[in-house]
């Protein structure tokens, strides 16, 4: 959960293609980030303690930033309480912009449905953002957001240790392929220790979601392989049903 | 609402190709995450080591492939 947390400023880079000078911005951006990261998420458990207490906190650790804000600005506490909110809804945003950029970049590779590559005149996924939302929305519909929350956690560290694994082959292979950013081999070879480290917590931290919630999360996840498969064969079947010259091309 | 499809250009890491065959690897991650299943299920302590040492043979089988054409191990 607090890997899910906090490792999420890596969304930055899902925008390098979009960026106007990738090689420049890309690392501004994934540093920037992360040290804001790693400086708040640092700072957080400590003032919280601090003022809040432990006691309080076990509570109802969900609202534990309701007593630290009114404790250190009063009454003046409820307009942080609204940046608070404002704040979710610029996660929620970020995490559709992300998602609906990866689906749409999968789909294109064909990994996942063929609709999700569609993009409105401004090059925005809108189909891929469209099925973002109508998945979110089904599996809040089950009943408990708990779902939402194990569902995406799970998934989003496979893909942690996935990513850093094919960051890692993709240098061997294809070394002098264009890329937006060139990442130091340094960085390269840490990914797999990084991925070696997520893999250990999806696993070791599954307990603390419940087996339940996991066990439908991996259902969730491997899904995406049934998806594959389908999609593979949907590209075979319209290759052969193509006339023989736009094969040919 | 307008929208368009992005016409399939070429693939900048050039044609789709085989490099390897990595289902060895996969095969082993997912024996190494059924152990490292048991041991936060039943809480055995033996799984959590014999899980760490899997985990810990599988960042090395990069080291070993380091500058040769194999992949993972002899893979």
């Amino acid at each position: 959960m607090a890997a899910w947390s906090a490792y999420a400023f890596e969304t930055s880079v899902v925008y390098t293609a979009e960026f106007r000078q990738p090689q420049r911005d890309t690392a501004r951006a994934i540093f920037s980030s992360g040290g804001l990261c790693l400086f708040f998420y640092g700072l957080g458990p400590f003032v919280l303690y601090g003022v809040v207490g432990g006691e309080k906190i076990q509570e109802d650790p969900s609202t534990a930033l309701v007593p630290l804000s009114q404790s250190v600005f009063g009454t003046s506490g409820m307009i942080l309480i609204v940046l608070l909110l404002v704040a979710l809804l610029l996660s929620i945003n970020t995490a559709i912009l992300g998602s609906s950029r990866t689906l749409y970049q999968a789909s294109k590779d064909g990994w996942v449905f063929r609709f999700m590559q569609w993009t409105s005149p401004r090059g925005v996924p809108l189909r891929a953002m469209g099925f973002d939302v109508v998945f979110n929305l089904v599996l809040m519909l089950i009943g408990n957001p708990i779902y939402i929350l194990a569902a995406s956690t799970v998934g989003y560290m496979v893909f942690n240790v996935l990513n850093l694994v094919a960051g890692y082959l993709l240098r061997k292979d294809a070394p002098d392929a264009e890329r937006p950013y060139w990442a130091p081999l340094t960085m390269i070879r840490l990914g797999i220790v990084f991925a070696a480290a997520n893999f250990v917590f999806l696993f070791v931290g599954a307990p603390s979601w419940g087996w339940k919630y996991i066990g439908i999360s991996w259902a969730i996840v491997l899904f995406g392989i049934v998806v594959w498969y389908w999609r593979a064969w949907s590209d075979r079947r319209l290759t052969q049903s193509a006339p023989v010259g736009a094969r040919a091309r | 609402m307008t929208e368009i499809t992005e016409q399939p250009g070429e693939d900048r890491l050039g044609p789709d190709r085989q490099w390897a065959d990595l289902r060895p690897m996969i095969l082993y991650l997912c024996v190494v995450g059924a152990v490292w299943t048991l041991a936060a299920r039943k809480d055995y302590s033996w799984a959590y080591v014999l899980g760490l040492v899997l985990t810990a043979l599988w960042v090395t089988g990069f080291i070993v492939a380091r500058n040769r054409p194999t992949r993972w191990f002899i893979w």
